[in-house]
């Protein structure tokens, strides 16, 4: 008898409020990526060729890491590899360290980056709903971002907008595009 | 083939007027690297003898976590190889050669890059 008991509702099921998901697969190493970008970029690149000497007259001062002659030239060498471009001059212990530190710090983005787009394919291709428009899109901007000639603007602007998007969406832009 | 695919990548970043090259090359190559394990694994999952790829969790976020931790290893690996001195030979080695960037080369590394993206797009490595 039950079974025939038709039951019926006037109420519509409520709408789910949107919620921004912050830790999609998508976003994780873009986070890395634009902190990494954001601290290169605005902070440490402000003196990047730069450094204090903890001596002499210029103690605690920021003056170049660059060695110069007497005309105030920089000083450089050009390295076996032509990639490496001029290297600066041993102007002291401390300012190889600093054109060191900067050297690392742009690798160090180069391998988040690279991380991001390894990772990026598998979980695509492991992904439950399977590979989507916005996992390309991830790993052509992480490919662009980390081997091509886009800089510190894109990556920002992007981060930006992405945060924005969520926020108001729920979905990441490459999702909102593709998707 | 993994030394002719740094050497393309190496001259490619170096014609675009790229600094640190060498270091950028490597990163490729590691990517390219990545790609083909993957088109391995993918050929193992047609062949049965696997049944999917592992999936270390079913959020996104931790999945892509775990995912570093290999990726990383990984990316030190192919460092290993690809040290300072044997990147330097590696380009002094195709810089002899007249046509070391000819365009059956180009082709070939293209090929490379192509046949894992092809096997994972084409075969579903989620399992049944």
């Amino acid at each position: 008898m039950l079974d025939d008991v038709e039951v019926s509702s006037a109420k519509s099921p409520k709408a789910k409020p949107v919620q921004a998901d912050w830790t999609s697969a998508s976003n994780i190493s873009s986070y890395g990526g634009a902190a990494h970008t954001i601290y290169e970029k605005l902070i440490f690149n402000r003196h990047r060729f730069e450094y204090k000497p903890s001596k002499g007259p210029n103690a605690g001062k920021w003056v170049p890491i660059w060695k110069t002659n007497k005309l105030g030239e920089t000083i450089r060498y050009v390295d076996a590899l032509p990639e490496e471009g001029y290297q600066v001059l041993k102007n002291s212990k401390n300012a190889v360290a600093k054109y060191a530190n900067g050297k690392n710090l742009t690798r160090a983005g180069k391998v988040i980056g690279t991380i991001g787009i390894i990772a990026s394919v598998y979980d695509g291709v492991t992904s439950k709903d399977g590979w989507k428009n916005h996992h390309t899109a991830d790993v052509v901007i992480g490919v662009v971002m980390t081997f091509g000639p886009v800089g510190w603007i894109g990556g920002l602007t992007w981060f930006a907008a992405d945060m924005i998007t969520q926020g108001i969406t729920g979905k990441s832009i490459t999702e909102n595009l593709f998707d | 083939m993994y030394n002719l695919s740094f050497y393309i990548i190496y001259r490619t970043l170096n014609a675009l007027g790229g600094k640190d090259s060498v270091f950028t090359a490597t990163l490729f190559t590691t990517v390219l690297i990545g790609l083909h394990l993957m088109g391995v694994g993918a050929i193992l999952v047609y062949l049965n003898v696997i049944d999917s790829f592992p999936r270390f969790s079913d959020s996104s976020f931790y999945n892509k976590l775990y995912l570093y931790i290999p990726s990383l290893v990984l990316v030190g690996l192919v460092f290993m190889y690809f040290t300072k001195e044997r990147a330097k030979r590696i380009i002094e080695k195709y810089e002899q050669r007249d046509q070391a960037i000819s365009f059956l080369n180009v082709l070939f590394f293209l090929v490379l890059l192509a046949v894992p993206i092809f096997l994972l797009a084409t075969i579903d490595v989620r399992g049944k």
